[in-house]
């Protein structure tokens, strides 16, 4: 099984989850979004996959690299 | 008053903190549990925390706000920018718990603060605005490509509740209009809690010129003259200066006319700011907005005009504010400030957090000023603006101000964050801003300045 690790790209605070495990995403897909002084940025897929595990809830701050979602490709 | 309570955070709190000192006020900051430590609650007379980090539940928490002004029997509230500084509500709410509003009637923030309804406004004083729709909510029937075709592509479209950029989308041709009034609807309802939006003429050669008002609030007002706000990244300001390079007087005397007509207009009380699009190819200028707060950019006017700004707001507070007649404000020398934010101008201004490991600033003189919330050590949090600091210098002219603002960049040292200090050092240097050349697409046009250059990276390590 290969899998895809999502990485946070800069610090900031969960604010939405917008995916459930299981979920087939494509790539631009957005997971989540966090939101950094004022800013919300979306994190999105890379590519085609299957969301295998979330390590985050929507009011969490994150910071820049930590894991954020796993995907099964 | 005896006691001011400043329901801010930052630079600005400091600032107002400054003031009061000056005028032998007793100043209360408010803070959230993550800025326990922070510069502002250090500062002031007493500090009352007001909640959790995230602003929903702290800066932005009126019911805490209010209490804690009870409980440290505050007589006044400031609301700096930003935050809670154009709420109605808050204006109202801080009114009927029978204390002291710094700013504007709340009727008047309420009015200004519907962008649809302050151009209706301008309009009725007499002031040019764009061309522009009337309002669209999502349940409208009216016909988007009608009223589109009537402004004429490319056009804007803007949220009513809408500040600081958001909720605002660029259209080209028809075949992007739909789509963008859903996307700056669905933006609206988030970020105002309306989904109201209206469709604006864009002018792609434009700068942003502001002019600095004041009012007495009996139909009286005076201008202060104007700010170039033209460089901005994301529709938000990165440096300001006045006055503002190769206009005529007559267009900025034409600009402060029509800027203090609508602040007579409303009877507007205090420090205000009109915000104008200048058309850099027809020399005409239009009504954007009014802002009914004291600006992020007040130092710049101040130290062209000599006049303390916030003073003066906390005067007619108190009732003891000396009428200044407009013939009495004269401009002297040229005034640049810059935002020092907190961010990666090369990885599309991200933001960016972290300890500040180095802080430092060459030390502030008459022509020099420097404003920050922050110290060395301290850390930037992502729960708050990209901000960090503002550096205002002043000069004769505008090739020395240039120059000495360039000097107090490079004795800037700033380590931990990534901040955008290299580009503003590359963007005073740059040839076409040196001619005065500035507008809204600067940045934008100029993406090589993005790009710490080995010059200004060099130095930097030398400090």
């Amino acid at each position: 099984m290969t899998t895809l690790e999502i990485r946070a790209e800069l610090s900031g605070i969960i604010n939405k989850i917008h995916c459930e495990l299981g979920t087939t995403v494509a790539a631009g897909d957005h997971i989540a979004t966090l939101e950094a002084m004022k800013l919300e940025v979306p994190i999105e897929s890379s590519t085609t996959g299957t969301l295998l595990s979330l390590h985050i809830s929507p009011g969490e701050m994150v910071e820049e690299g930590q894991l954020l979602a796993i995907l099964t490709l | 008053m005896k006691r001011l309570l400043i329901a801010n955070r930052g630079e600005i709190a400091c600032r107002i903190i400054r003031a009061c000192k000056t005028m032998g006020i007793e100043s209360i900051a408010i803070y959230s549990e993550a800025d326990k430590n922070a510069l502002h609650a250090t500062l002031a007379d007493y500090a009352i925390c007001v909640g959790a980090a995230p602003v929903n539940e702290s800066y932005l928490n009126i019911d805490a706000i209010l209490k804690a002004a009870q409980l440290t029997h505050a007589n006044a509230i400031h609301p700096g920018y930003g935050f809670l500084s154009e709420n109605a509500s808050f204006a109202r709410a801080v009114q009927n718990a029978g204390l002291l509003w710094i700013g504007p009637h709340a009727d008047t923030i309420e009015k200004m603060g519907d962008k649809a309804y302050a151009r209706a406004l301008a309009l009725d004083a007499g002031i040019p605005v764009l061309p522009g729709s009337i309002r669209i909510e999502t349940d409208s029937e009216l016909d988007p490509f009608t009223l589109a075709n009537n402004i004429g592509y490319p056009l804007l479209v803007k949220a009513t509740g809408g500040g600081g950029g958001m909720g605002m989308k660029q259209v080209n041709q028809p075949e992007e209009l739909t789509s963008a009034i859903t996307s700056a609807q669905a933006i609206a309802a988030k970020s105002f809690g309306e989904n109201a939006v209206f469709l604006e003429k864009f002018i792609p050669h434009a700068r942003h010129i502001e002019v600095q008002i004041f009012g007495y609030g009996n139909g009286d007002a005076i201008h202060l003259y104007e700010r170039d706000c033209s460089i901005q990244r994301r529709f938000q300001k990165v440096l300001e200066e006045s006055p503002a390079p190769n206009i005529s007087n007559a267009t900025r005397q034409r600009m402060a006319a029509a800027a203090v007509k609508l602040a007579a207009h409303q009877r507007y009380a205090g420090p205000g700011t009109v915000e104008f699009i200048f058309d850099t190819q027809t020399d005409a200028f239009y009504f954007l907005e009014m802002n009914t707060r004291i600006q992020v950019e007040h130092p710049v006017t101040e130290m062209v005009t000599c006049v303390d700004l916030v003073r003066w707001q906390i005067e007619q507070a108190l009732g003891t504010l000396t009428k200044t007649s407009q013939s009495q404000i004269a401009t002297h020398g040229v005034a640049i400030e810059c935002r020092l934010y907190a961010e990666n101008p090369a990885k599309h201004y991200m933001p960016s957090t972290g300890k500040l490991e180095r802080f430092s600033f060459p030390a502030p003189s008459q022509s020099l000023r420097v404003e920050t919330g922050y110290r060395q050590g301290d850390v930037i949090t992502p729960y708050y603006d990209p901000m960090i600091a503002k550096l205002i210098c002043w000069a004769e002219d505008r090739q020395e101000a240039i120059h000495s603002m360039l000097k107090a960049l490079r004795a800037t040292c700033i380590s931990g964050p990534k901040t955008n200090l290299p580009l503003l050092i590359n963007i005073l240097s740059e040839h076409t801003f040196m001619q005065g050349e500035t507008h809204t697409a600067f940045l934008h046009n100029n993406p090589s300045l993005l790009i710490e250059s080995s010059t200004t990276t060099t130095h930097m390590e030398n400090q």
